[in-house]
Parts: C-alpha cells; sequence; structure tokens
C-alpha cells in the first residue's frame, strides 16, 4: 500500500514537471507564435502616426495593449501619440511604461522630461545620499532580464571555474580557480538580486500616475481625512500601501498620504 | 383755360429741353398698409406723364366710396442755370374694407402714349376694429389729461434671435409705437449694450412714422435705432431697458363754454416711457479646430503675393483677403508659418464693411510684409482660415495657395560691411519629443520577463547538472581506471611466474644470455603491473622510490636492486657458470614471492 502511494507520487510529480515543460514550450509559443498579427497592427501605427493621424494611432496602439502585449517600442510610440493627440496625462503614464522595461533608453527619458514640463504639479526630489543615487542609478541601468543574462552567464562561468578547480592539479591552478569562482559567484548573486528588484518593480506595479483632474491627499484613508495636499494630473507617485479602496502614496519629495485608488493608474 | 394754354407751353419747353424725354415714366400706388375695418382710406395712384385709359386692379374686397379724383401739379425749376421741370398726375380713390384680413392688390395700369405701364403691387392688411369709434381723425380727449395710458404710447426692444452662438449677429431694433399725436422726444437714453460689440445700422436722419398693427391694433411706429449686436461673452446676457422722454400733445376739453368745442385747446404733456429689460442666451462655440480666427458668419479668402522670385533682403508683402459677412471686425489675422529665418513684421489690418438687416458685410484684408534674409527656395505654406458657418452650425476650413518663393544672392549691399560670415547661436526654433522607435522589436506578455521564468531558473538548474555530470562521470572513470590497476596487480605475479619459468627453460637450456634477459623482464613486468607504473617511465631510481612508497623494506630493495645489477653486468660479460645461473633464479624467485608478500 505504502509503496502504491510512493509510486503514485512519483508519477504526479514526473506528470507535475512534464506539464512545467509543457507551460513553457506553451508560453515560448505565445510569446513568439501569435504577436505576428499583431506585430504588423504595430507597423501600422507608426504609419498613421507617421501620417499624423494621432488619433487612430492612438487606437492602434491600444488596442495591441489590451491584447495582453507589450514591448518598450510600444509604449514609447503609444507615448509619443498621445502626447500629439494632447493627452499629457497617458503620454507620461506610457513613457513610464516604457522606461520600466528599459529604464536606460535616452529617448523616452527626454520625451518624458519634455511632456513632464506641461504637468501641473512642480515637486522637488528628496534629495539622495551621493552613494545611493549611484547603487540605484546601477540597479536601473539594466532592465530585469539583461541582469539575468548577466547572472546567468556569470554563473556559467562560475561553474566551469568550478570544474577547472577539480580537475587541476597543481596547487597554484587551484588557488587562481577557486578564487575566480568566488567573485564570478559574487558577481552572479549581485546581478540576480539587481535583477530579482527591476522584476518585483515590473511585476508589483508599485508606482502610478495621477489621472483625475485634481485630487485631494488625505492624511487617513477616509472622505474626513484631513487634506493634505492637492495634486493634480499628470503626477507620478510610489505606492506604498492599500486599505481597502484607499492608496498610500509618497510623493517625489517624500511625502505621504492617501487617495482613492481611482484617482491613479498603476504603471 | 389759361391753364391748359400754359401746360400747352410747358409742354412745347419740355420737348426742347434734352433731358426730359429720357426721363422715365413711374406709375405708383400708394396705400396704407394696416387699415381698421369699417375705416375710409386712400388708393392713389400717381404717374409722372400724362396717361389715359386708367385700369384699376380687382377692388372686389373693399366698397369704392368715392373717386376717381383727378389732380395734377408741375413744377419747374432752375438750379445753376439749368431747368428741370416735373409733372405728376394722380387719382385718389376712397375705399373702405369690407371684411378683415390681408389682401393683395393686384398692379393697376395705365397708358402713356400707347405703352402701357403697370404700377407697384400692394398688400393691404384689415384688422378688427379699436373699440373706441374712430372719428375722422380728430383725437378724442383722454380721461385723465396730462397723462398718457400705457397702452396707447410704449417703446420695445426687438431682438430678431434670442438664443445665438458667440459671435454670430442679433439685430436690435427700438420702435415707439403710438396712438397719441407724438410732439417730439425730449430725451432718448439707450442701454449700451455691455457684452456685445455694437454696430449701429444707417437709419434715416428723420424718424417717419409707419402704421403698423402690434397686438390686432394700429399703431403708428418709429424706428428709433436698429443696431447689429455680436456677443463677446456667453452666458444669459441681460439688455437694459429703453427710457423715453416723449412731448405728446393732447386736446384739453374746457367745458365752461360752447365754443370749446370748435376751439380746441392743445398741451403738451411730457410721458416717460420704457421698455421691458430683455435677455439673451449665448452659447458658447464647440471647441474649435487649430487655426481658428475667432471669425463666426460666412467667408471666403484669398491671398495675393506682390512677388515670388526676389533677391535677399528684398520685401515681399502677401495679402490675405477675407470677404464675406459676420463678425468680420473681430476676426484675428490667420497665422502663416514662414520660414524661420524670415524677418516677418506684424500684420497690417484693414476691415471695410457696412452694417445691414442682413448683418456686417465686407472684407477685412491682412498683409503680411516680411523679408528673406538668405537665398534660396522657400515654400510658404497654405494659410488655413478656420470659420464656424453659423447655418450649417459647423467649423469651415478654407485654405489659399501655397507660394513657391525664390530668393536670389543679393547685390552685397548689406554683406559687404562684414568680410566674414556673421556667426550665429545655433537657433533653436521649436521643441518636440523625439520620434517613434520603429524597429520591429518583437512584442511580449505582460508582465512577462525572462528573469525568474521557469526556463531561466532551469538553466541554473542544467549549469549545475551538467557540472554534477562531469564530475560523476570523471569520478567513475578513475574508478575504472583503479581497477584496472588491480587487475594488473593481481595478474603481475602471475605474469611474473610465467617469465621466470620461460627463464628456468632457457636455464636448463644453458642460453644465458636469454636467461639474465628473462629475469630482468620478469622483474619490471612486475613491478610495472603491481606498482601501476608505465614501462616507459620505468627506471632502477623510479622503482626504487615506488617500493620504498608501497613500504618494501630495504634489504629487499638492496637485494632486488643486486638481483638487476647481477643480470645486467652478466648480458654484458657472459660466461658466468650455469652454478651462478641457478644461484641467481633461486634469489630471483625468493625476492619476488617476498615482495609479493610486502607490497602493499
Amino acid at each position: 500500500m505504502v509503496r502504491i502511494t510512493r509510486k503514485s507520487m512519483i508519477m504526479r510529480n514526473f506528470i507535475q514537471k512534464y506539464s512545467l515543460v509543457l507551460l513553457f514550450l506553451g508560453t515560448m509559443q505565445i510569446a513568439f507564435g501569435q504577436p505576428a498579427a499583431l506585430q504588423d497592427s504595430l507597423a501600422k501605427g507608426n504609419q498613421l502616426y507617421a501620417a499624423a493621424k494621432y488619433a487612430a494611432a492612438v487606437r492602434t496602439y491600444e488596442a495591441i495593449a489590451a491584447k495582453g502585449y507589450e514591448s518598450f517600442e510600444l509604449y514609447y510610440n503609444l507615448g509619443n501619440a498621445l502626447y500629439k493627440s494632447n493627452n499629457i496625462t497617458y503620454a507620461i503614464l506610457n513613457y513610464e511604461r516604457a522606461l520600466k522595461l528599459s529604464p536606460n533608453n535616452e529617448d523616452a527619458h527626454f520625451n518624458l522630461e519634455m511632456t513632464k514640463k506641461q504637468v501641473v504639479d512642480n515637486i522637488d526630489l528628496l534629495p539622495e545620499p551621493g552613494f545611493l543615487r549611484w547603487w540605484h542609478e546601477l540597479i536601473n541601468s539594466r532592465p530585469a532580464d539583461s541582469w539575468g543574462t548577466h547572472s546567468l552567464v556569470s554563473f556559467f562561468l562560475f561553474l566551469l571555474l568550478i570544474a577547472l578547480f577539480l580537475f587541476a592539479t597543481t596547487i597554484r591552478n587551484k588557488q587562481l580557480t577557486f578564487w575566480f569562482a568566488v567573485v564570478t559567484l559574487c558577481y552572479s548573486l549581485l546581478t540576480f538580486s539587481f535583477g530579482s528588484s527591476q522584476r518585483s518593480k515590473l511585476v508589483n506595479h508599485n508606482s502610478g500616475v495621477i489621472t483625475e483632474r485634481s485630487v485631494r491627499m488625505k492624511g487617513s484613508p477616509s472622505e474626513t481625512g484631513t487634506e493634505l495636499f492637492i495634486l493634480h494630473e499628470g503626477l507620478s507617485v510610489q505606492i506604498t500601501d492599500k486599505l481597502g479602496d484607499w492608496i498610500e502614496i509618497r510623493l517625489a519629495d517624500g511625502n505621504k498620504g492617501w487617495v482613492k485608488e481611482g484617482a491613479l493608474i498603476r504603471i | 383755360m389759361i391753364l391748359r394754354k400754359i401746360k400747352l407751353i410747358l409742354f412745347a419747353l419740355l420737348f426742347t429741353l434734352p433731358g426730359w424725354a429720357a426721363d422715365k415714366i413711374s406709375f405708383t400706388m400708394e396705400a396704407p398698409q394696416v387699415v381698421e375695418m369699417g375705416e375710409q382710406f386712400r388708393l392713389a395712384f400717381s404717374v409722372n406723364a400724362k396717361g389715359t385709359n386708367l385700369k384699376l386692379p380687382d377692388l372686389a374686397d373693399f366698397d369704392v366710396l368715392m373717386g376717381p379724383s383727378t389732380s395734377q401739379s408741375t413744377s419747374f425749376q432752375i438750379i445753376n442755370g439749368v431747368s428741370s421741370q416735373s409733372v405728376s398726375f394722380s387719382y385718389l380713390y376712397v375705399l373702405r374694407a369690407k371684411k378683415e384680413g390681408r389682401f393683395n392688390i393686384s398692379p393697376g395700369a395705365i397708358t402713356v402714349d400707347g405703352t402701357e405701364y403697370k404700377s407697384n403691387a400692394q398688400s393691404i392688411e384689415v384688422v378688427k376694429g379699436s373699440a373706441k369709434p374712430s372719428s375722422g381723425g380728430v383725437d378724442t380727449p383722454t380721461s385723465t389729461p396730462g397723462s398718457v395710458p400705457k397702452s396707447d404710447l410704449f417703446v420695445r426692444l426687438n431682438l430678431d434671435k434670442r438664443s445665438l452662438y458667440k459671435g454670430e449677429h442679433l439685430t436690435a431694433t427700438i420702435k415707439i409705437y403710438s396712438k397719441v399725436n407724438l410732439n417730439g422726444f425730449e430725451d432718448i437714453s439707450i442701454p449700451n449694450f455691455e457684452g456685445f460689440w455694437a454696430q449701429d445700422i444707417q437709419l434715416p436722419q428723420q424718424i417717419s412714422l409707419q402704421r403698423e398693427t402690434y397686438n390686432g391694433e394700429i399703431y403708428n411706429v418709429g424706428t428709433l435705432k436698429k443696431s447689429l449686436l455680436f456677443p463677446q461673452q456667453t452666458g444669459t446676457i441681460s439688455i437694459g431697458a429703453v427710457k423715453i422722454d416723449c412731448i405728446v400733445q393732447q386736446r384739453v376739453k374746457k367745458s365752461q363754454s360752447i365754443f370749446d368745442d370748435f376751439f380746441d385747446s392743445f398741451a403738451n404733456v411730457k410721458a416717460t416711457i420704457m421698455s421691458d429689460p430683455v435677455s439673451v442666451n449665448v452659447l458658447p462655440l464647440p471647441t474649435p479646430p487649430a487655426g481658428f480666427s475667432g471669425a463666426v458668419g460666412k467667408f471666403d479668402i484669398h491671398s495675393s503675393i506682390t512677388s515670388k522670385s526676389v533677391r535677399e533682403n528684398d520685401a515681399i508683402t502677401i495679402k490675405l483677403d477675407v470677404t464675406g459677412n459676420g463678425n468680420i471686425k473681430l476676426i484675428n489675422p490667420p497665422k502663416i508659418s514662414f520660414p524661420a529665418d524670415f524677418e516677418v513684421y506684424d500684420p497690417k489690418t484693414n476691415s471695410n464693411f457696412s452694417a445691414s438687416d442682413q448683418g456686417l458685410n465686407g472684407n477685412i484684408t491682412f498683409e503680411y510684409l516680411f523679408l528673406p534674409r538668405f537665398a534660396g527656395s522657400y515654400t510658404i505654406p497654405a494659410v488655413n482660415f478656420v470659420y464656424f458657418d453659423t447655418d450649417s452650425k459647423k467649423y469651415v476650413s478654407k485654405s489659399t495657395e501655397e507660394y513657391q518663393i525664390k530668393v536670389g544672392k543679393g547685390d552685397g549691399t548689406h554683406a559687404q560691411t562684414v568680410n566674414a560670415v556673421a556667426k550665429e547661436d545655433l537657433k533653436q526654433i521649436g521643441t518636440d519629443i523625439r520620434y517613434l522607435k520603429t524597429t520591429n522589436a518583437p512584442l511580449q506578455q505582460k508582465g512577462y520577463t525572462f528573469f525568474g521564468s521557469f526556463a531561466f531558473y532551469l538553466l541554473y538548474l542544467a549549469g549545475i547538472l551538467t557540472l554534477l555530470a562531469i564530475y560523476l562521470l570523471n569520478q567513475k572513470r578513475i574508478r575504472e581506471n583503479a581497477n584496472v590497476a588491480r587487475m594488473k596487480n593481481k595478474k603481475a605475479s602471475k605474469v611474473a611466474l610465467k617469465r621466470l619459468k620461460e627463464a628456468s627453460s632457457h636455464l636448463h637450456a644453458g642460453d644465458d644470455e636469454k636467461f639474465y634477459e628473462s629475469v630482468t623482464r620478469a622483474f619490471w613486468g612486475y613491478l610495472g603491473d603491481k606498482l601501476t607504473i608505465p614501462a616507459s617511465e620505468l627506471s632502477r631510481e623510479k622503482a626504487t622510490d615506488e617500493l620504498t612508497k608501497h613500504e618494501v623494506s630495504a634489504a629487499i630493495i638492496e637485494r632486488f636492486v643486486q638481483i638487476l645489477d647481477t643480470c645486467e653486468y652478466a648480458r654484458f660479460a657472459p660466461g658466468g657458470g650455469t652454478a651462478k645461473m641457478h644461484e641467481l633464479f633461486g634469489e630471483a624467485t625468493d625476492v619476488m614471492s617476498v615482495m609479493e608478500k610486502e607490497i602493499k
């Protein structure tokens, strides 16, 4: 009896493993098979934009996004089309989304700055210690996948060095490969942590753009809360907490407060 | 008789006057527009030449009480030596309306010099008679002298529209309605049309009263003012009241004497009348498209240019001419996108219009003076003139033509003063966002990152597993190699014994050279297999080292070396005798058996 259950457990494990492989293959197919038509409509959107039909271009791009697909180019071009059709708030939202996928793209940064000039609220950035800023810039310099590749490649290098270490015959070679292996392992772990930090930003959607014309930021998550600030549309904020349909946000200058969930859209 | 003679003389005179014959015959019919039931009124025909055979229009709806009574008048004047004469014949009928309604009187006709001329047609509105009996145009004294009843004298501010778009026009008319004998106005205060841009419509200097009906009654109506109003703001705009101080002539009845009935005495009474305030609802225009110039109405635009081919720094003027009906005065100059390095002056505006009941008609011109500063070919794009059409309630866009301008090199009068090219800072003429990304990068599922995906972790696992596999394979190989060594070790003594047997057969055969060789090979082969030393590496030193490592006692090693030495010595110096060979064979088997025991 015990043996049978063990056997079935093994079977189940096998199916689980197999289904994961299937799932993996499936996602690969979705990621690379289906969007050929969408890729065409992206090109069509670009043509509409070039013909100065910005509203139509916006609709085309948004249709692609509505199907659950994204890319840096899609968000960037959508941001451009929205800017041209004078929809500043949503242009900011899409540039921010584009920058999440490609954090160090210069053009997207430029356009975002251009667009932000038309936002009412002017908020001074909270000064960050030099080291921390450098650290965040370093993490932000690459998207999650790029850090992931770094981590993987250095991990393979680590494994190679371990192999060399095992087969090394002289003490000197053993020492050399051992220390190199330690260094590559550290690099792999570091880039892995960078990657997971970038991925968490992408997956958790913990920032947003105010989309209501003007919003009163309250001191507590209720209508009767003290009004702290009046925010205007287009402002980018960090989301730090959620309680019911109230969201705690943190402004770039460090101020915190609560707004209704409907007042913003998560990036 | 005398009259006739004069007439004849005058006729004779007339024919000598050159201007006379060319005068047109005019034949007109005149009647009041509005009459009351039972009221007598006059229908008059007048002609400026002697006519015959007057044909009356159909007057079946009216009673002809009297007529025709003819009359004629002649006037003769000399102005600055030029004499002119006019003659007028009139035929008068007195009619009375039989029933209420609106009646059209068709044209009458008259024959002058054999040609028939037709008069104008006329419509007469017959209204119900007022309660008070009409008594031949003589006013009955008012019940309260010194005041004028409101129903007899009032002023109205009429607007032809109560709801309109901002910028559209409405006509405001101020009319005075009177049944009394108006003698004049003392003070007219007209509201300032706040919130509007007002343009007065020209009216005759003299205010003439005309008969009109209002609420079924006949009044003498005078138009005091007519204005076109263009609202400048949206929402409800109220217009204040018109206030007029009138002087009314009233008959004052004095009942002391019976003569008073014959000699009426009149008194001037001052009456102040006010209109009701009115309000207008002004609708905002729909969201205007780009290039909207503020024009509302119906317009046409065309442009002209003074020259299309000039030299550097020569002035060119583009003239835009907007013609039409609407708020002409309020049109902003359309923007022309001149090439960036042109020197452009502010446009000069010139407007010319006239106000009428139909609105403001006319044109406005904008003159743009500019100087191309550098030679080259330039395009001045078409001007898009956008206005709001009040009929279709839509924005209409009209374009002018595009101009290609060729600017030739200047004659140098401007450039000669400087030898070097005047350096200019890079001029930023506009800001724009950066252009699209047109690279066809693949789309991904939302929220999908390779990082953290199953495949990602699988690659780590694959790496670790590969290393593990390589390591295990290597271990296995090492183990297998070790087995080979053990086999050789096992086989070693067998092989050695076989070689020693071979040696003993050589010993018995007396072949000493082969004997010594076999012994040496037996030892080397034994050590190679036993200690897993490749044959190439075998040497005396290596062998003693290895044997020491394998804890073989020094005495045995000494004896082994002794045997090797003896063999080598014997191989190079044969003839040692059989006894020596037997002794060596015994020694070799002995050493080998001890070695077999001692090697670990």
